[in-house]
């Protein structure tokens, strides 16, 4: 018997996507039938985050032609945007961060849809808002939880060595969240079980297998 | 018997796995070669599902490593895999609360509706059995009569085909009925999903231990989902039976594999095994699988006497 709310879920792929291909496009549909098959998520919005110029990845082509593409290729899809954020930044930006800024973007567009109420309305909310002043949980309850969608290769590069900030990684699984997907069967599940972060947050990463890959 | 009558089953074990043995494959192994060769039954699926740390059973290692030590015995199975979700969970889980949530999660990801065994369903859907009269449709002497009910059946059975992702086969055939109209009808292959609980007669047995399972638990267990029973060493699986009024009410969903006592497999134990390894038994080899061994080792696991 379910009588646990339904968290609605923004999934962001970060990623050279060099180019966008349908594998990348079909990773959002397979998470979020994932998630949605749970009975515990629903999944509202899916973000597509290239990297930007400054990445300097041999073959990178420029950001400005791998949004583009990217473009084309979601501009039939209702539910998942590309996001020019992080290709405009000058440097290099880590994941983390680019969660980060996505997560304030979320939270501000919540705060932001309250001001949209007519004037008849706009008073009582006021007054709802400084009786909930003192805790963000209400705002925190309302705005989407944001996970990370990426392969179990990003999974794994958890483990290397000097690769990512411990913080960092304790951030996105704990905080915000991790959807892998995975072809390799319960790899990913190897590698949670034996790294004690991982381990910690192993409910907070979905394992989705890809079958039957085209 | 075509495909379209078997009812297509999935294997859920539940237990410690403590450490996972051969002897749990060969019972996987053993029990859908068994429903095969009834004809009634397509295995399409096992799962292993280990049991929650807080069991609390003496010896019981961290459900990290049985989980692990699952996933390495199964790495070259192409059906039977491990789920992790009871021991995700915040608490132990009852066996009967595993079996719902593979259920409704089954539901969710096929759209199909899951068969109970003995409830049958008023309204035409995919997965339940039709054990009355054939569907009018079925026989082409009979659609002469009642063109109307053909083509509402044919426009159900194509909406219910379109959410579920279980493919059914499809057969058109036209018609033609009093009024000298054309029509198209269609049969849908009907697919029976069902989640079966495979064990040992271990579990069997402790159903007739007062006390232990709840009744209403073992009701659903026995009841609406069935259970698998591969004995081991010269249990009477009959005489277990008759010693709970549950079992013996719902005979008919316990299927008790034949032919799996006097294998040698039969003797293997979890308990056995990590006895073997304390004591530095060479045994162990015909118990465990290498690469479950090696990790034993390399995670140093149980070495002290317990459980």
């Amino acid at each position: 018997m379910e009588t646990h709310s339904i968290t609605t879920v923004v999934l962001l792929a970060c990623g050279s996507f060099n180019p966008i291909t349908n594998m990348h496009l079909r990773m959002f549909e397979l998470a979020r039938d994932h998630l949605e098959d749970t009975g515990q998520y629903r999944v509202v919005k899916g973000i597509i985050s290239p990297v930007g110029d400054g990445y300097k990845k041999k073959g990178l082509i420029e950001a400005c032609h791998r949004l583009e593409m990217a473009k084309l290729a979601t501009e039939n899809s209702g539910w998942i945007t590309v996001d020019y954020w992080e290709s405009l930044q000058p440097e290099w930006v880590e994941t983390a961060k680019v969660i980060r800024h996505h997560h304030e973007k979320l939270l501000t567009a919540e705060q932001n849809n309250d001001e949209v109420d007519t004037v008849k309305y706009t008073k009582k909310r006021r007054i709802e808002e400084n009786y909930f002043e003192g805790s963000s949980h209400q705002k925190r309850r309302d705005s989407p939880q944001l996970m990370l969608l990426c392969g179990a290769d990003v999974l794994e590069s958890f483990g290397i060595p000097n690769m990512w900030k411990q913080e960092d990684i304790a951030e996105i699984v704990g905080r915000f969240g991790l959807v892998c997907i995975t072809r390799s069967g319960n790899d990913p599940y190897k590698f949670i079980h034996q790294s004690d972060m991982l381990w910690t947050y192993r409910k907070n990463i979905h394992v989705v297998h890809r079958v039957g890959d085209q | 018997m075509t495909e379209t009558t078997k009812t297509h089953v999935i294997l859920l074990s539940c237990g410690s796995f403590n450490p996972i043995t051969k002897g749990h494959i060969h019972m996987f192994e053993k029990a859908r070669e068994y429903l095969h060769k009834t004809g009634r039954f397509i295995v399409i699926g096992g799962i292993i599902s280990p049991v929650h740390d807080s069991y609390g059973k003496p010896g019981l290692v961290s459900s990290r490593h049985r989980l692990t030590m699952c996933q390495l015995a199964v790495q070259s199975s192409d059906w039977i895999r491990v789920d992790p979700w009871e021991c995700y969970q915040d608490t132990w889980q009852t066996t009967c609360s595993v079996l719902e949530h593979h259920r409704d999660l089954m539901k969710r990801v096929t759209g199909c509706i899951l068969s109970n065994v003995n409830t049958p369903s008023t309204t035409p859907v995919i997965g339940q059995p039709q054990n009355q009269t054939p569907p009018i449709y079925q026989s082409h002497n009979n659609m002469n009569h009642k063109p109307t009910a053909i083509k509402l059946w044919g426009k159900i059975s194509e909406s219910l085909g379109k959410i579920c992702c279980v493919r059914p086969h499809v057969d058109r055939f036209t018609f033609v009925d009093e009024n000298a109209n054309l029509g198209t009808a269609m049969r849908y292959e009907e697919i029976e999903l069902r989640i079966l609980l495979l064990c040992g007669s271990d579990l069997l047995e402790s159903f007739c231990i007062p006390g232990l399972w709840k009744d209403s638990d073992m009701e659903v267990i026995v009841g609406d989902f069935g259970i698998v029973v591969v004995p081991r060493d010269g249990a009477d699986t009959e005489r277990i039976m008759n010693h709970s009024s549950i079992l013996r009410k719902y005979k008919d969903n316990i299927i008790v594999v034949k032919d799996a006592t006097n294998h040698p497999m039969a003797i293997v134990s979890s308990t056995k095994s990590r006895l073997a390894l304390q004591h530095g038994d060479g045994h162990v080899v015909d118990y465990l699988s290498q690469p479950v061994i090696d990790y034993i080792l390399q995670s140093q696991l149980y070495i002290n006497a317990s459980g």
